[in-house]
């Protein structure tokens, strides 16, 4: 297991792209393609088709994404086995899979992987987003492509590896995979301009490759990479929000030397929709995702991709206050030196916002959180002997949040997350975790200001037959911060 | 580390054969070629023979029979995707120990292609189950514990009218039960797959 295998995850899924494209290409019976300069009627947004290689009306072809989820698992796995040589000092050769240890596999059934946070926390959701996107790519909407990400997990795990089943990569590979498979299947058309032209074109395509690779490979068959065609109608969000972050963070005291560990941070947060300007449509026509790095310890820190899967408008929409009852996904990776906790949750709940004069607003959030899978590291949990120091279970939660905004600028942020995990995997444990935050950012000018946040991590574990322990853990940054391209955009350009 | 696997008893694939020539000769009939209608509310209730088997670290695989009482109801996210709630009650049939699985799941039905008949089920939620891990150096006996579900499978649904008929289905339900204490000794990371084949009337 490596980085190497979101990499060549990415890769296959390009590789593959290029057969139903090739196989449409040879279709003479398809329809033609529509106009899609044809604009919709108001309020019939249908931001599932996002694709600009596909159709308004895309044909489904639910065998060939079932064959480009395999042929993913096939190009990973052949070449972590002939060219990449993986090898894991407790798994071996595990990409030299033979019907053997098919069979083994099968008989012997699931178990838990030693694995290391970052690889079972993130980059197994990379590479259920593959399986995803394969769905996507082959005229499948949102929810016809979920099963898609449970099987290219079943799949990889019996037929990919020589290592006994995993549990824990089954779940977050496809729960996951959803999350991060829809969230980058949007966002690689508007990366893209089919009008651009010359280098500016080349880079644009070139950019959207890591979200949408297998669209990348479709544009160069099928030429629409370098023609020049409307934009498609659809992956318009409606309003779209940019935040950076740049400054130094402190980190808790070294016990001995009593010393704040100082590093840099960094965090991009996007909004794609804005739950109170898109009506909603279809499942992540509203998300935020937010990627935090840092120059010490781990060096993502932070990665938080929510999407809306449902909502309903509680109130009018031309009210001062809103309601709207609000159900989402989210996928959640927080790691630090300090402390470790990551998960799959789905989350329902309500989202509300004043709207007073001049540009201000206060908007909070409100959900009970059900998380199918998370994780938490203690020190008596784990898998004695492996990388793995933390523990997988099911439980329950709490996520409110709150910004105080003028002018879209966020003056005042707070959030509080708990969360209450039952481990099936590791230790005999109940683990109670809390993260209350607050940021305070003044602007200096409409769109820059410098900032400061201070957090603070609590986890209470109670084990079975062992004594309890708790730990806390501070986090402070400063920071300059840019907010632009916020809020509501103008109508949808003409394609 | 010693497997022992309690094969189904013969009762098992027989009853089956029966309920498939059954359900065949009524999916014969003209009405059986009616085209399904998945655009509602829908509803599944039924019986499966299945087995479950028993994992954890340091322990030795065991099996045992059982049957399984399943009901799903849920509503059309679209005309070939079901979404719903199943609950779902195992429990062994055979010699004691006597063992349980209970769960609710939310659930999905997903007919690949519109007209077809075929679907595969997938689902995920709690679980709670008392069952009898064999761990190294205990004596035999039961826990109960509480963890998570998945729940995977394929079915067919044999229509009497466009929205009422049978469905076969084959599933399994992988519960992960965490750490259970059985006859004084600790059963780390107990997994307990439900196994199950059987039929279900519907209404979708």
């Amino acid at each position: 297991m490596s980085v190497r295998r979101l990499v060549v995850a990415l890769a296959a899924t390009a590789a593959l792209a290029a057969l139903p494209a090739a196989l449409a290409a040879q279709d003479t019976t398809a329809a033609a393609k529509p106009d899609t300069t044809v604009v919709p009627a108001a309020g019939a947004r249908d931001t599932t088709h996002a694709d600009s290689t596909r159709a308004a009306t895309p044909r489904k072809h639910p065998f060939m994404a079932l064959l480009m989820m395999t042929g993913v698992n096939l190009f990973v796995n052949r070449m972590d086995a002939w060219v990449l040589n993986e090898h894991d000092p407790i798994d071996g050769y595990y990409a030299r899979v033979t019907p053997k240890s098919w069979g083994a596999n099968i008989r012997q059934g699931w178990t838990w992987d030693g694995d290391n946070f970052s690889t079972n926390m993130f980059l197994h959701p990379n590479q259920g987003a593959a399986y995803f996107r394969a769905g996507r790519a082959n005229g499948l909407d949102f929810w016809e492509s979920t099963p898609l990400t449970f099987l290219g997990s079943l799949q990889w795990e019996y037929f990919g590896e020589t290592t006994y089943p995993s549990l824990n990569d089954l779940y977050n590979t496809a729960f996951g995979g959803i999350v991060l498979g829809e969230v980058t299947w949007r966002l690689a058309p508007l990366v893209r301009d089919n009008r651009a032209r010359g280098i500016g074109r080349l880079l644009r395509e070139l950019a959207a490759i890591p979200l949408d690779p297998s669209g990348f490979v479709k544009r160069l068959v099928t030429g629409d990479a370098w023609r020049s065609y409307g934009n498609p109608r659809g992956s318009y969000p409606g309003a779209f929000g940019w935040q950076f972050q740049a400054g130094a963070q402190a980190d808790q005291a070294d016990p001995v030397t009593r010393k704040r560990p100082m590093a840099a941070a960094f965090l991009a947060e996007m909004s794609y929709g804005d739950a109170f300007v898109t009506p909603y449509a279809q499942p992540f026509d509203v998300f935020t995702a937010r990627v935090r790095l840092s120059t010490a310890g781990a060096n993502m820190r932070e990665v938080r991709v929510a999407g809306r899967l449902w909502a309903h408008e509680l109130t009018d929409t031309g009210s001062t206050f809103r309601h709207i009852f609000t159900v989402t996904q989210k996928l959640e990776y927080e790691a630090s030196s300090a402390y470790k906790y990551g998960g799959q949750s789905l989350n329902v709940g309500f989202v509300s916002g004043f709207f007073g004069a001049r540009g201000f607003d206060v908007q909070t959030t409100l959900y009970a959180e059900g998380i199918m899978l998370g994780a938490v590291d203690a020190p008596r949990g784990g898998l004695a002997g492996t990388p793995r120091t933390y523990d997988f279970g099911p439980g329950v939660g709490f996520d409110f949040a709150a910004k105080v905004r003028v002018g879209g600028f966020p003056l005042l942020t707070a959030r509080w997350h708990g969360a209450y995990l039952h481990s099936v995997s590791g230790s005999s444990a109940e683990h109670f975790i809390q993260f209350p935050s607050i940021e305070i950012a003044a602007p200096l000018t409409g769109s820059l200001g410098v900032g400061g946040y201070a957090g603070w991590f609590h986890r209470r574990s109670v084990y079975s037959g062992l004594p309890g322990e708790t730990t806390s853990t501070p986090e402070l940054r400063a920071y300059v911060v840019l907010n632009t391209h916020r809020g509501r955009l103008p109508p949808e350009p003409e394609p | 580390m010693a497997t022992h696997v309690v094969r189904c008893a013969y009762w098992v694939p027989r009853a089956l054969g029966a309920a498939a020539l059954m359900l065949g000769a009524l999916a014969t009939g003209p009405a059986a070629a009616q085209t399904p209608s998945r655009k509602n509310m829908w509803v599944d209730a039924g019986l499966s023979a299945g087995y479950i088997r028993l994992t954890c670290l340091g322990c030795s695989a065991v099996a045992a029979n059982g049957a399984a009482l399943t009901v799903s109801v849920g509503g059309a996210l679209a005309e070939n995707v079901l979404l719903g709630a199943q609950v779902q009650q195992w429990q062994s049939t055979g010699a004691a120990p006597h063992q349980t699985v209970r769960s609710v799941l939310a659930i999905v039905h997903w007919y690949p292609w519109r007209a077809a008949r075929f679907f595969v089920r997938g689902g995920a939620g709690i679980v709670q189950g008392t069952v009898a891990p064999e761990a190294s150096g205990a004596s035999p006996g039961t826990a109960r514990g509480t963890g998570v579900a998945l729940a995977w499978g394929v079915g067919y649904d044999l229509n009497f009218s466009p929205r009422f008929g049978v469905a076969v289905q084959a599933s399994e339900q992988i519960a992960a039960l965490g750490d259970l204490t059985v006859g004084g000794v600790l059963a780390n990371d107990v997994i307990a797959y439900v196994t199950r084949v059987g039929v279900a009337l519907f209404f979708r």
